[in-house]
């Protein structure tokens, strides 16, 4: 129950070190990781502390920081969206088809994926909250169904032309950064003002941490998780138009596995299934941790396959981390 | 009182010496010497932050003790563990239940040493019912070892963590609060295994806000005050009254009931909180009764009388619930959010369940109930200064305001329960045991709290199973008897004996359950 910790005072029954205490050492660990890897990176590589390769782990970074932000505050009501990999798939062959090339068609194809994304949360967030179905098992359904939807709406095989428009949009550069990592940095701001300055964050924070004290306090729980899912949906489907925009070719499955890469940075970064703790801003540095190591083993020239072993051993060495620090928090 | 059956004091089997503990800070213990004999009940009684769980944590070996040594038998004993306390002998039955909700009761109770077979690698489940069975029998318990504690009442969980202490043979045995949440009749049986565990010669360490059962239970008595032993004495020297004062150091044993208003509050015109025909399948059944503007209204009745269900059901957490509820003439729709929009709050009977969000602060926990905002932006100026007025109105440090809930004593911990229902200046408030777990200091000020709203003009519904809160705190008392109303009693002429026959169920007063 009760927690030890120099400096920090505390009751002398039933306390326990301060969450936020902890939280907060948790996050500056998470940003001090990020730190040792770039000087890591930089001694074992002269060409990683580049602004171009820098401007570029941002960059790649966009995809899954961009569904991560969605994701991470869906983790802090306590469940989690599997579904976004599906999401983010879906995201290319609609819009190509939609824009066939076109680049007057860009607008309502952005509308679409973005309706369809919406659309796959609001299903997502109404089941669970309406039938408390387990978050995990329904988007793993959901994720399945959108997957489908997506090889029957092909007809099984990659379809649409991306207008040349929208390649150019995206990634066109204002001064040295390119928009992708502007859209990144603009969605991380919208979900930091989400969490910390808008009613909803605070909901979002309370369903997570007691859903049931949430529940008789008069928030309403329902509409809140509504709420996330939806905007996880969107968030993901802004990142499949963000993959889309860098591969520039429509493929069924872009978005496979991705899922997995946005919890890894969501949990790398403090938000843990737990509920009620964690936040964007270590999501970004888990993030950017997880793609400056991806991009190491890029610029070392490494076999490729060699990041999917990078991205296991930091998930189990972060899983590992925390479940250590929650421990000792609560045996002392 | 007790009967003691024997001449002069026990030897003296456990005693912890000169010790210190401190977290940070924060001084939790400053030097405590305690004996404990064989066959003898010793309380510990103390406010919240005394230092009293810290005391049992040290000699159940969660914690070392930063000086000071603990002997057993005379012998200086390290632990540098749980496991290590529990080879020594003593085994701790919690107030936080450790039980495994999945399992059934003969699992948990010999979990890690369920009796096995064939050279330890198959369990002998034949053996495992049938001991937890004779163990539950000795104990006098009728629980089923197989059923689920899932599906057990707190009171028979507690009974289950009593007799997986005494499963492991203890010759030291500490209760931390074990009735806190049984009825009177289960608390006499938990009293009577207490006494046969004197008789074989056990010491029992025995913590308990309740100091109407230390004086039934116990042989001798400790007051810890601040991390400091104040006295121990045996129990026949002293009395309520002085262990009020030895563990507050006040008096308060007079006023602990703030007064009531010289005259009844005037059932003139429409009550506040009417409730008509409730009914539903959580076994409540024709509740109907009115509460006038600063009227405070007890719901006294047995364990499964209906009290938990009545105010549930008032509050819109029971969805089979039929019957009507209106405020102010005002019909309220079946959820808490409908009820709260209706000025209605309601103080949860289990505040780590459904009060608090442990891990938030206490002001996020404050502002939970009003979320104050414009154009869906938090307005977090306007939450702060709403939770700062409410920590003053409940005496609550300003200062603990950014701190998680998780950190304070139970005692301020309720103080934020109820402190998050004054935030939205509420008509009705429903109490589900307001004080349960708190020391008689936190349980003053809550009663404070209560009265000086009704004061104001709210309506206010309490259940409790404690009956000397029920008489003095209420002024009116609806008795519950199998999910219904079976009579209404003025609190200033009500008796425990007559609150006690209207709540016993006719010919089986003695089960209780």
């Amino acid at each position: 129950m009760s927690g030890r910790h120099a400096g920090i005072p505390m009751q002398p029954t039933g306390g326990a070190i301060g969450r936020r205490a902890s939280g907060f050492a948790a996050s500056l660990g998470i940003w001090l990781a990020l730190l040792a890897l770039i000087v890591v990176a930089t001694l074992v590589s002269p060409d990683f502390l580049t602004p171009t390769n820098l401007l570029n782990i941002v960059r790649q970074a966009s995809v899954v920081g961009i569904a991560a932000v969605g994701v991470t505050l869906v983790m802090i009501t306590g469940g989690v969206d599997l579904s976004v990999g599906a999401v983010i798939s879906f995201a290319a062959p609609l819009a190509a088809t939609i824009m066939a090339g076109d680049d007057a068609s860009i607008p309502i194809a952005i509308a679409a994926v973005l309706a369809m994304g919406l659309a796959v949360g609001i299903a997502n967030g109404t089941i669970i909250a309406r039938l408390n179905v387990p978050p995990f098992i329904l988007t793993l359904g959901t994720a399945a169904v959108v997957v489908g939807i997506t090889q029957l709406y092909t007809g099984g095989a990659a379809a649409g032309v991306v207008a040349p428009g929208f390649r150019s949009i995206f990634n066109a550069r204002i001064g040295p950064v390119s928009v992708l990592a502007i859209v990144f940095l603009m969605v991380v701001l919208a979900g930091l003002v989400i969490q910390r300055r808008m009613t909803l964050g605070r909901r979002i924070y309370l369903v997570g941490a007691n859903p049931n004290a949430a529940f008789i306090s008069g928030v309403p729980v329902n509409r809140t998780l509504v709420t996330v899912y939806a905007i996880s949906g969107f968030t993901a489907a802004l990142g499949g138009l963000a993959l889309l925009a860098r591969s520039g070719v429509s493929s069924n499955f872009a978005g496979q596995g991705y899922e997995f890469d946005v919890l890894a940075a969501v949990v790398l970064g403090g938000t843990t299934f737990v509920g009620g703790r964690g936040g964007i801003g270590g999501t970004v540095a888990g993030v950017l941790i997880l793609v400056a190591s991806f991009n190491l083993v890029n610029i070392l020239g490494l076999n490729f396959n060699i990041q999917a072993v990078v991205k296991g051993v930091i998930i189990v060495a972060a899983a590992a981390l925390y479940a250590l620090s929650t421990r000792r928090e609560e045996t002392a | 009182m007790p009967a003691r059956g024997h001449d002069g004091p026990e030897p003296v089997v456990l005693e912890l010496r000169g010790i210190r503990k401190a977290f940070g800070v924060v001084q939790a213990l400053g030097g405590v010497d305690l004996a404990l004999r064989g066959g003898e009940v010793h309380a510990l009684v103390g406010e919240n932050g005394a230092g009293k769980s810290t005391l049992i944590q040290i000699m159940s070996g969660v914690y070392r003790p930063d000086a000071g040594e603990i002997a057993i038998g005379g012998i200086p004993a390290r632990f540098s563990g749980p496991l290590d306390a529990e080879t020594a002998g003593i085994s701790v039955v919690y107030q936080e239940l450790s039980l495994i909700p999945e399992l059934d009761v003969a699992q948990n109770v010999y979990l890690h040493r369920e009796p096995r077979r064939l050279g330890g690698s198959i369990l002998d489940r034949g053996a495992l019912y049938r001991r937890c069975g004779e163990l539950l029998g000795e104990v006098g318990v009728d629980i089923d070892p197989r059923a689920r504690v899932r599906d057990l009442s707190v009171a028979q969980r507690q009974l289950v963590e009593i007799a997986k202490a005494l499963s492991r043979d203890a010759d030291f045995v500490v209760l931390d609060e074990p009735t806190a949440s049984l009825t009177s009749v289960e608390q006499q049986l938990l009293f009577t295994v207490i006494r046969r565990l004197r008789a074989g010669g056990k010491a029992i360490l025995y913590v308990s806000h309740r100091l109407e059962e230390i004086f039934e239970i116990a042989d001798t008595v400790t007051v810890l005050k601040d991390g400091v032993l104040i006295q121990t004495m045996p129990i026949g020297d002293t009395d309520r009254r002085e262990l009020i004062r030895l563990m507050v150091g006040r008096e308060l044993a007079d006023n602990l009931f703030p007064s009531r208003r010289p005259e009844h509050p005037a059932h003139a015109g429409p009550p506040l909180l009417s409730v008509e025909a409730v009914a539903s399948t959580a076994g409540i059944d024709a509740i109907s009764f009115g509460v006038w503007p600063g009227e405070i209204v007890g719901l006294a009745g047995l364990v499964g009388s209906g009290r938990t269900s009545v105010l549930r059901a008032v509050f819109g957490l029971d969805p089979d619930a039929t019957g009507a509820v209106s405020v102010r003439d005002r019909t309220v729709g079946k959820s808490p959010t409908d009820a709260v929009r209706a000025g209605v709050g309601f103080v949860t009977e289990d505040r780590k369940l459904e009060g608090l969000a442990l891990d938030l602060t206490n002001l996020t926990n404050l502002s939970a109930t009003t979320l104050p905002g414009r154009f869906g932006f938090y307005a977090d100026g306007q939450a702060r200064r709403l939770a700062t007025e409410v920590a003053s109105q409940v005496e609550l440090d300003a200062g603990a305001l950014t701190r998680p809930a998780r950190m304070l004593s139970g005692g301020n911990q309720q103080k934020v329960v109820v402190g998050k229902w004054l935030a939205v200046k509420p008509q009705v408030l429903l109490c589900d045991e307001p004080t349960r777990g708190i020391d008689v200091g936190a349980k003053a000020e809550i009663y404070r709290i209560l009265r000086s709203l009704a004061d104001g003009g709210v309506a206010i519904v309490f259940a409790s199973s404690e009956l000397p809160e029920v008489l003095g705190l209420a002024d009116r008392i609806l008795v519950m008897r199998e999910g219904r109303i079976v009579v209404e009693l003025d609190a200033t002429t009500a008796t425990e004996e007559s609150v006690m026959q209207a709540a016993a169920i006719e010919g089986d007063a003695q089960e209780g359950l």
